[in-house]
């Protein structure tokens, strides 16, 4: 069960590190590959869209 | 404030309910926390709450003769539509399922605890996901994660521009079994690092 939750939290901060320092291959690794971004005034949107947008500059927390 | 002072419990005026204090000392702190943000003094109250009471957010504020406390939410919740977390349930193996629009009501008991939710999705809905903590008073800074069956992320969420409680929203990609799960930002955990997580569909 330790084990367990140790790998969540590792998962989670991956993905928050990788998000904060736009190490895109990374998110892109770690995100489903059917995930759909809702982002306010934009249309639903999916990996590939995301991934073809990424700019280094992205900042994923916007992104929620 | 030294809640060991303190007279009386003051709801705002026109509100069904009324606190009683029943007896006041010293608390202990929880590991990690400073004991001037989370405070080392407690209340017993009885409160008293008319049968035709709202649900909804109602204020109170704690009177002592060193002054008026800020004013401290009080959540009323319809009958039914609150549930326990209950552990074990710190891994996908063991994700406690929960259903559309209730209250589950959790804590992150301890130090590096990972609270894991279960339920069942239909391709194309949306939905919000929902963590009440830091606004309540709770001391937890959480993060909410959204998974599909194969612990690949969804969705993620830390703070809103508003506050540290996390709020997600999602598009659900196809029917199946979806988790969520809810940390500390920072790996603390106590047993005033309450939460209130709240799922429904848009």
């Amino acid at each position: 069960m330790q084990k367990d939750e140790e790998a969540i939290r590792n998962l989670v901060n991956r993905w928050m590190v990788a998000s904060k320092n736009a190490d895109i291959s990374t998110v892109l690794s770690l995100m489903a590959d059917h995930a759909i971004f809702m982002v306010p005034v934009l249309e639903p949107f999916g990996k590939q869209a995301f991934a073809a947008n990424a700019a280094p500059a992205t900042n994923l927390k916007s992104a929620d | 404030m030294n809640l060991t002072n303190a007279t009386e419990i003051h709801f705002a005026d026109g509100s069904n309910i009324s606190a009683k204090i029943k007896s006041s000392g010293k608390a202990d702190v929880p590991k990690d926390q400073d004991a001037k943000k989370s405070g080392d003094t407690q209340l017993e109250l009885e409160l008293t709450v008319a049968d035709n009471t709202p649900p909804g957010t109602n204020t109170f504020t704690v009177i002592s003769p060193d002054g008026q406390s800020p004013p401290h939410p009080l959540i009323i919740i319809p009958p039914g539509s609150l549930i326990s977390e209950k552990e074990p349930n710190g891994s996908f193996r063991q994700a406690q399922t929960i259903p559309f629009g209730k209250t589950i009501q959790g804590v992150i008991g301890e130090s590096k605890d990972v609270d894991v939710f279960r339920f069942d999705g239909k391709a194309g809905a949306e939905i919000v996901a929902e963590v009440f903590a830091c606004r309540y008073g709770s001391p937890l800074d959480s993060i909410l994660t959204l998974y599909d069956d194969k612990a690949h992320i969804i969705a993620t969420s830390d703070d809103t521009d508003t506050s540290t409680d996390p709020l997600l929203r999602a598009k659900l990609p196809s029917d199946g079994p979806y988790f969520l799960s809810l940390i500390d930002a920072h790996d603390h955990g106590s047993a005033v690092s309450v939460y209130q997580l709240v799922i429904r569909a848009e």
